[in-house]
């Protein structure tokens, strides 16, 4: 058989390549191949992005951040959820003046006809700028920013930006403080939780304070009747929970409007020679000789090292103590030997340095320290003042009298008010806070004071009250308890002859103290209602009274006439008491 | 043929589960795209809320209620002789008002509720009134005396009663008294 194939025509048909069509149908099978591997692969691709799609990006951040209704920065609330500080998005005006079209002065007119806290020269100054941008108003009402879009100028802008609001307006001004304009906290509980307001997780829950609104408008009312009918330079109170240290309410006058920190009410700016001292937190940052006040703590000293036995124990006040060219006197002087009662109620001078003096200094310097009065006092607010008290070195016997009276250590009225709040607690020293806190996250405290020293001062304080120099601060039924303390001011280092700081430390009710109130006067100037007095029982026990007879009810403290501390063991040598 | 059969139908599933998936993407990026628009509605909203709420807590501050009340309401705290711990002492309250008959017929009823110890009786509201106007006269003149607050510079607000008692004699209190 002839391997060639021969042609009807005669020629020669070229012999196949061996193995060609194999090759030809393997490459086609491969290719086949291929492709139904990528036809495969696109679904299962499409699957994956599904699943991805579905499960791992359900609620992607981005649009998470978009839909979020959180504020850029937390709310402040009082105890009971009252907004006090929040973030709200207000109209800003703005103009870009290189765009302007229309006549800058013409538009400056219109423009100061709708927005009336700003004048035609200012918002002309602005128009006029050299600068590219510029803000012309930055928190209008929205019925001002439809006026203003209504005038048709397209170099005003508009704009919605977080501006930090103050309801409340002045009220707890210097415990909120103020954030600037760049939404950063300056002054008061804004600066101090500044990280834990902008806290990006934290910022759509508020943060709760202690304080209670009602209780501090309560507070600034009293005081501001106060402190316009005294004509004082300034007036400061706190009312403290003695269990838990929470301050309630903290006041210091003047005071100032968050809301447009650095202006008065009235518009103007303050200046270094026209300032009040409003933005001064008088409560915290002020440092003052808080007189008499201290007699309570120098007796609980006393009866807590055991040298004060018994409430007869006598003390000489027949005559002025003379130390070191110094002369120490009472002002109601009864010059006879006076119990411990009878030197309470009758705030003497020289008996209470006798007892600081038997205690001794080292005593007395270990119970100031116990109690925190020999540093800034320990709450959130940055703005606290450092104490001021005599080295060791000069602390000698003058000193250790004089101390125990209220007379050559300043100290914070909130310094006081948490010395009173341990002294009447059971004898517990918790820091003060201005944070709301829970149940279970009050701390144990620190031991100062026995809980027989702390029963046997309610007791006394109680007696200040109902016998002695604080009768003006009895209101019916709340078992009020205090001391009063009237203290020459210091100026420049020297004492001011005319001009006092008035303190009144209180306590309710005093059969299971729940709240301290410190209210202090800086130069009251005597009035008619006061019959020309300036002393703390004749001017600030009244408004402890009203203060009371407001707080109680609101904090579930129930008044009650048939009830009283026993007071009576203690009446046997104190029936003569002062009359001022 | 049947060889392209195969592919062919390959090529159609495949197609098929394409399309499919596509639509199945439109559909989930129309449904976030929805939800989104709610969840950013819902956001504006929130913040229409929280506007609305400043402008109401800076209408109702404290300071501005302060003012109302010293200028126009003039309510004050009530004080310690407003409070009351219990019905005993408000039937005290009402005793004068009592007509004589009904006080001369309730004295028998009186003596065995004293002497009963009870804490708090339980009591009807006629009984009450009769049962309580002759508890004991200095007792009852002591306390009111001794609740009766001093001249109050401020109109006085009503009765303040802290419920300690499931026995409520609202029968005893005057017109508008509670």
């Amino acid at each position: 058989m002839a391997s060639q194939l021969t042609l009807a025509s005669g020629a020669i048909a070229p012999a196949p390549v061996a193995g060609q069509r194999q090759a030809a149908q393997t490459l086609a099978r491969q290719r086949l191949m291929v492709i139904m591997l990528l036809f495969v692969a696109v679904p299962a691709v499409l699957t994956v992005r599904l699943i991805d799609l579905a499960v791992f990006e359900a609620s992607p951040t981005a649009a998470r951040e978009v839909a979020s209704a959180a504020p850029p920065r937390a709310d402040i609330t009082d105890r009971n959820g009252v907004e006090m500080a929040r973030t709200y998005e207000a109209y800003a005006v703005s103009v870009e003046p290189r765009k302007l079209t229309g006549d800058p002065r013409s538009l400056a007119r219109r423009i100061a006809a709708i927005l009336t806290d700003k004048t035609e020269t200012e918002i002309y100054a602005e128009l006029t700028h050299k600068g590219s941008y510029r803000y012309i108003s930055r928190r209008v009402l929205p019925s001002e920013a439809k006026r203003i879009n209504a005038l048709g100028e397209p170099a005003i802008r508009l704009g919605r930006e977080a501006e930090r609001l103050y309801p409340n307006y002045n009220l707890a001004s210097h415990v909120i403080g103020y954030a600037n304009d760049s939404g950063v906290g300056a002054v008061g509980m804004e600066k101090a939780m500044d990280a834990r307001l902008g806290d990006k997780d934290l910022r759509g829950t508020p943060l709760p304070l202690s304080i209670d609104v009602r209780v501090q408008q309560a507070l600034e009312h009293e005081l501001q009747a106060l402190f316009v009918d005294q004509r004082a330079k300034g007036a400061a109170g706190v009312v403290l929970d003695v269990n838990t240290g929470e301050v309630l309410a903290m006041a210091s006058l003047p005071d100032f409007n968050p809301n447009a920190p650095g202006k008065r009410a009235d518009g103007s700016v303050y200046s270094t020679a026209t300032d009040d001292g409003s933005r001064f937190n008088k409560v915290t940052f002020g440092g003052y000789e808080l007189g008499s006040t201290f007699k309570a703590l120098t007796i609980a000293s006393a009866l807590n090292a055991g040298t004060i036995k018994s409430m007869n124990q006598k003390y000489d006040a027949t005559r002025p103590i003379y130390l070191g060219g110094f002369r120490i006197r009472d002002d109601h002087a009864l010059n006879r030997w006076l119990t411990v009662p009878e030197i309470f109620i009758h705030s003497s001078n020289i008996g209470t340095a006798r007892i600081a003096m038997e205690a001794g200094r080292e005593r007395q310097r270990a119970m100031l320290e116990q109690l925190g009065f020999f540093k800034p006092i320990a709450i959130e607010l940055p703005e606290r003042a450092r104490p001021q008290y005599p080295a060791l070195s000069n602390w000698g016997d003058l000193a250790t009298m004089t101390i125990s009276y209220g007379h050559g250590i300043t100290v914070s009225p909130l310094h006081l008010a948490n010395a009173y709040a341990t002294l009447v607690n059971g004898g517990l020293y918790r820091d003060p806070t201005l944070l709301k806190r829970a149940p279970g996250d009050v701390p144990q405290g620190r031991r100062v004071f026995t809980s027989a020293t702390s029963d046997t001062m309610r007791a006394l304080l109680r007696l200040v009250v109902t016998n002695g120099t604080g009768r003006k601060a009895n209101a019916p039924g709340y078992r009020v308890g205090g001391k009063t303390g009237t203290a020459e001011k210091i100026e420049n280092g020297r004492y001011v002859h005319g001009q006092n700081v008035s303190t009144f430390a209180a306590a309710f009710p005093m059969d299971a103290p729940r709240y301290v109130v410190v209210a202090m006067l800086d130069d009251p100037r005597g009035s008619k209602a006061t019959f020309g007095f300036k002393t703390a029982g004749m001017v600030v026990a009244p408004a402890i009274t009203r203060l009371v007879e407001r707080i109680g009810p609101i904090l579930g403290v129930h008044p009650d006439a048939e009830k009283d501390i026993d007071v009576s063991t203690l009446l046997s040598n104190a029936n003569d008491a002062p009359k001022e | 043929m049947r060889h392209y059969a195969g592919s062919a139908m390959m090529l159609l599933v495949t197609t098929a589960v394409i399309v499919g998936s596509y639509t199945v993407n439109l559909k989930v990026s129309a449904e976030r795209a929805e939800v989104g628009k709610l969840q950013r509605s819902l956001a504006a909203n929130a913040r229409s809320i929280r506007d609305l709420q400043a402008e109401l807590r800076t209408r109702a501050r404290l300071p501005e209620m302060q003012r109302w009340n010293d200028n126009v309401l003039l309510m004050a705290a009530p004080s310690a002789g407003q409070y009351l711990r219990n019905p005993v002492q408000l039937a005290g309250f009402a005793v004068p008002d009592a007509p004589a008959p009904l006080l001369a017929a309730a004295v028998p009823v009186q003596r065995a509720v004293v002497t009963a110890p009870a804490a708090v009786p339980s009591i009807t509201a006629p009984i009450v009134r009769a049962a309580y106007r002759p508890a004991p006269v200095p007792e009852a003149r002591v306390v009111r005396a001794a609740y009766r607050p001093a001249a109050a510079p401020r109109p006085a607000p009503p009765l303040v009663i802290i419920p300690e008692t499931t026995g409520a004699p609202v029968d005893l209190l005057g017109t508008g008294g509670q």
